[in-house]
């Protein structure tokens, strides 16, 4: 195991867990005495100490063994969560951040751990002062050591499985938070599986421990240091508080012990079982050993009691795998090549005689379904729930607002919204900017909006929906809505329209992502520039993605964003055009059409158009758009592919259409064309290159 | 030797290696842990086996500036420093 191996499955663990720590306190700020919340945070800054400890982030480590002190007295109740805390939190976690991921040094990193660090300290002197007029003399005098009702002792048995180091797992670690329970008042470790200094393999795990432990925690306390290990070792953990004190602490037992289960389920006597723990305690076997030694149960009963017992244990079943994101975008070029040889054969199919091309075809579409199938499964593996990205932005609406002086609830729905990992890497950027125009610029302040007869705080709706095979994500505002006329002005005095042009509303709003077009009075630190808008539309657009803002005055702004379920594949219908191969995306594709002679119409301003079902559309010639030569000239000639955006439908003069077939998705780079009415080219069975039709830019490109 | 900062699994093939070289070549391994701020599990194992393989060599294996916070951590795996 390589320094680098440790080094950077700690650093994609520490990137998650600093993902849903800063969602989680923030909503710890909302709920604060939510225990789940409480717990959940508690074990991320127990894992994050572990992790860092073992992959050598020694400062990581003793930082966040001061986090996880702080935390433990919120867990154990004995300090509400308040803001301070919150702030302190969220600072100690941008620290952390800095430390393991900052691009930049930061001169004041170290002044800042050392604030944070005496902040905390702070919090807990204070804490331990408080107590010390009550209790701290009796403590200090021993009142409450091995007398009190709520001592209890555990047994524990500990074997980790020889390769636990690899999981970036350090025992001795976990023994150390055992012992800071209570006290080891007897620890017996194993050596008896240790090999020879010359034949040992030091990266792998051989101590084994048998330790009572006396402490005032209960059992789900103990068992919770086991957390992350409980599962693949050897961990059993024995409630023998009895036997010191000869007392049965019963309500403190959660789950059944082996003995007990076999006497409920009638295999031993009560009594044996006595005696049996007796045994085990002085010869340290395993109390199922011993009673199948003695003849009292058969192995197959110990086993099946075992079993009942390991069903209780496990609470939470893990039944998941880490995959680096790399070797799945493999699986997908390599189905990407898989489709395209799938589309070589059924070219060859075309070239042979009917009968063995029948065969051949048969087989053919046997596989295709088999390959189809297959996309569909390495698809849903790389879908991630949009929830994640969306959480990380109730932290910034919680800063933004702050430093605005506004009050605002951001409010999440359709967090479990299913989209490729790909999408929701790029979509972070994008969404940020909208929710920072709609914190900046949409929502008033409170005393604004109270007087417009709204609550005094703002609400910001990210809500994410299937609809139609894509992906909708909605930023909502409830707040000033953007003023048409102000961008009318704006657009004017920018000479992007007249001042006696009708304009719609739709086409106004489209101003907003021309470059440098802002109509904000001020520019603030947070939002105005002009810059911004267009660099979103630009994103989305790199994501086959369209954008729409909806706006009422007074009322609100809704921006809309429209992705594709999958970057990857896509169903394209081949058309050509003169000599040219072009795709165009099958759920643009509304009918394929001739027309006739009269149906036909050129319209001054407006081009060339086609009567269909009594509605007129826009006729286009790809050829010309794209400088390719031409087949048919004439419209009644050709067929037409009517293909709709947004709404609008527009009908592509084609010459032929060869065929629908799936399509790998190739990016090309800028410099072979800025056409927006191009996302990319795929490889044809026969090896030749075809270029990709993005129906929403080929829209836009025409419209203005 | 003298070891600093961290002995844990990362390093430990050297620390290992640096062990066995001086265990060939010394009459006593001593092993400097004044610089040594945290060790692991399997730092502690490698020092137990070497503990081992010096006796049978007829050699010791000393400790030295072990720290409170060491010492604990020692004393949880069973030895004594």
């Amino acid at each position: 195991m390589g320094e680098t191996g440790i080094t950077e499955v700690f650093l994609n663990e520490a990137k998650e867990i600093l993902i849903n720590l800063e969602s989680d306190i923030v909503t710890l700020e909302e709920r604060s005495e939510d225990e789940d919340i409480i717990n959940q945070i508690f074990r991320y800054f127990h894992t994050l100490k572990g992790s860092s400890g073992i992959a050598g982030f020694t400062k990581i480590y003793e930082f966040t063994h001061n986090l996880e002190n702080l935390f433990d007295k919120v867990r154990s109740g004995e300090k509400s969560v308040t803001a301070d805390i919150i702030d302190l939190l969220l600072k100690s976690l941008d620290w952390i951040q800095g430390e393991l991921f900052g691009d930049v040094i930061d001169e004041n990193a170290e002044k800042t751990k050392s604030d944070i660090i005496s902040t905390i300290n702070d919090f807990l002197g204070h804490e331990t002062k408080k107590g010390a007029d009550d209790s701290d003399f009796l403590s200090a005098v021993g009142a409450y050591s091995g007398v009190g009702e709520d001592e209890r002792y555990f047994k524990i048995l500990i074997r980790f499985k020889e390769d636990i180091f690899y999981s970036g797992i350090d025992p001795l670690m976990i023994i150390e938070d055992l012992s800071s329970l209570g006290e080891l008042i007897d620890n017996k470790v194993s050596r008896n599986l240790l090999p020879d200094f010359d034949v040992m393999d030091p990266e792998k795990c051989y101590l084994a421990w048998e330790i009572v432990l006396k402490t005032t925690s209960d059992e789900k306390h103990v068992r919770d240091v086991f957390l992350f290990v409980y599962e693949d070792n050897e961990i059993d953990i024995e409630n023998i508080t009895e036997k010191y004190h000869g007392i049965q602490d019963k309500k403190f037992s959660s789950e059944k012990r082996l003995g007990e289960l076999l006497v409920d389920k009638g295999v031993i006597k009560s009594k044996d079982l006595d005696e049996i723990i007796k045994m085990q305690l002085q010869h340290n076997s395993r109390i199922g050993d011993i009673i199948v030694e003695k003849g009292l149960a058969s192995e197959e009963e110990v086993s099946e009691a075992l079993q009942e017992q390991d069903k209780i244990k496990k609470k939470i079943e893990i039944s998941t795998v880490r995959v680096d994101s790399g070797r799945l975008d493999n699986l997908m070029n390599l189905l990407g090549e898989i489709v395209i040889g799938q589309a070589s054969l059924h070219r060859l199919a075309d070239d042979m005689d009917e009968d063995k091309a029948f065969s051949l075809k048969n087989a053919l579409y046997g596989l295709d379904r088999v390959t189809r199938e297959f996309q569909e499964q390495i698809m849903s593996i790389r879908m991630v729930p949009i929830g994640g990205t969306f959480d990380q932005f109730r932290r910034f609406v919680r800063d933004t607002a702050q430093n605005l002086g506004k009050e605002i609830k951001l409010k999440i729905e359709g967090g479990d919204t299913e989209l490729d990992k790909t999408v929701i890497e790029k979509i972070g950027d994008p969404l940020k900017h909208m929710i920072r125009n709609a914190i900046d610029h949409g929502i008033e302040p409170a005393e604004e909006r109270r007087k417009g007869g709204k609550p005094s705080y703002g609400t910001v709706t990210l809500k994410a929906y299937h609809q139609e095979g894509n992906v909708f994500l909605d930023i909502i505002d409830d707040g000033r809505g953007i003023s048409l006329e102000r961008v009318r002005n704006k657009a004017m005095s920018l000479g992007l329209i007249t001042a006696d042009e009708e304009v719609t509303k739709e086409r106004l709003l489209s101003f907003l992502f021309n470059p440098g077009f802002s109509t904000a009075e001020q520019v603030g630190d947070l939002s105005g520039r002009g810059v911004g808008m267009d660099v979103v539309k630009t994103n989305i657009e790199e994501l086959r993605g369209a954008i729409e803002i909806k706006t009422r005055e007074g009322e609100g702004t809704l921006v809309r964003i429209k992705l594709p379920l999958t970057l990857a594949i896509i169903e394209g219908m081949l058309i050509r055009i003169g000599e040219s191969i072009l795709i165009i995306p099958l759920l643009s594709v509304v009918e394929t059409i001739q027309i006739k002679e009269r149906d036909y119409k050129t319209v001054e301003g407006k081009g060339e158009l086609m009567l269909v079902r009594g509605e007129y559309i826009s006729l286009i010639r790809l050829n010309e758009l794209f400088g390719i030569q031409a087949g048919n000239t004439n419209p009644w000639e050709a067929l037409f592919v009517i293909v709709e955006s947004d709404s609008e439908r527009i009908g592509i003069m084609i010459d032929e259409l060869i065929g629908q077939q799936q399509i790998v998705i190739k990016s090309i780079d800028n410099f072979i064309t800025d056409s927006r009415a191009i996302s990319g080219a795929t490889i044809l069975g026969d090896g030749r290159v075809a270029l990709i039709v993005d129906i929403h830019g080929l829209v836009e490109e025409i419209k203005y | 030797m003298k070891p600093d900062n961290e002995i844990s699994v990362k390093n430990i093939k050297k620390f290992y290696d640096q062990i066995n070289d001086e265990l060939k070549n010394s009459s006593e391994l001593a092993i400097d842990l004044s610089g040594v701020k945290r060790v692991d599990l399997a730092a502690v194992q490698v020092i137990i086996a070497a503990g081992r393989k010096a006796r049978d060599m007829k050699k010791v294996v000393r400790l030295k500036g072990v720290s409170p916070e060491l010492k604990k951590l020692l004393g949880l795996s069973g030895i004594k420093a």
